[in-house]
């Protein structure tokens, strides 16, 4: 039922984000003369401490094959708005550590603010709209479900069972 | 009823895979309390529900053999 819908871009990249990938990306658009603008945005995982532990690694799982659907429809809907060359996004699945890259949002287009823009909105639009999931993972082996926007107070760490 | 449940994030650890409703449970409103019912774990969890790929915005009726995801709230990125 379904079947036919299985074209849409991949966005999973498995494990942390390889700069060289980044490049290779960049590299690839040097041969497209109508763009004047790249804006990049790289999502790091930061090492936040969690009572008296620090984050170690983050999880990531997602509903796959929703979340390309979803990012489809916010990919036209971008490309569109703002006039773009193209618009490249990748996200990370399984585990990504402290200081590796697990977010790569990428749009080129002819004039700077067109790009920037773009850039930051589809940022948003993946943060809230993708079916994507982070297990923060500390240096001690507890975990904890990610949230948007954390409060730092707030611990809820549990130990791992596996 | 014969659903498969994908349930997903934290509440993986809570649900099966594979569920077999109670006649009364015909819907998305049904479905969330017979799971909070059936499963506690679930009360702190807030979670959404897509049926078939389509997020229930609304309630929305559930039939035989249906992929029905659980969705606690996302945090990619």
């Amino acid at each position: 039922m379904i079947q036919a819908e299985n074209n849409y871009k991949n966005i999973f990249y498995e494990g942390p984000i390889d700069p060289g990938f980044i490049a290779l990306i960049i590299r690839k658009h040097q041969k497209q003369r109508e763009i004047g603008a790249h804006s990049l945005f790289l999502g790091q995982v930061r090492a936040d401490k969690i009572a008296d532990q620090v984050v170690a690694a983050i999880e990531f799982s997602s509903y796959e094959h929703l979340a390309l659907k979803i990012m489809s429809q916010i990919r036209e809907e971008i490309i569109q708005k703002f006039g773009l060359s193209c618009l490249h996004v990748y996200h990370s699945t399984g585990r990504v550590a402290a200081a590796e890259i697990c977010l790569f949002v990428f749009a080129a287009s002819a004039h700077r603010n067109a790009a920037v823009n773009a850039c930051s909105e589809t940022v948003e639009e993946v943060k809230n709209k993708l079916p994507i999931w982070g297990k923060e993972w500390t240096d001690c082996n507890y975990f904890r479900w990610k949230k948007q926007n954390n409060p730092t107070s707030e611990s809820g760490l549990l130990m791992a069972t596996e | 009823m014969q659903i498969k449940l994908l349930p997903f994030g934290q509440t993986k650890e809570i649900l099966p895979s594979a569920i077999n409703l109670p006649e009364q449970v015909k819907d998305t409103n049904g479905l969330s309390q017979y799971l909070v019912d059936t499963y506690p774990q679930l009360t702190r969890v807030h979670f959404a529900i897509a049926v078939n790929e389509e997020l229930a915005s609304s309630n929305t009726t559930i039939f035989e053999n249906a992929v029905v995801a659980i969705l606690p709230p996302y945090s990619g990125g």
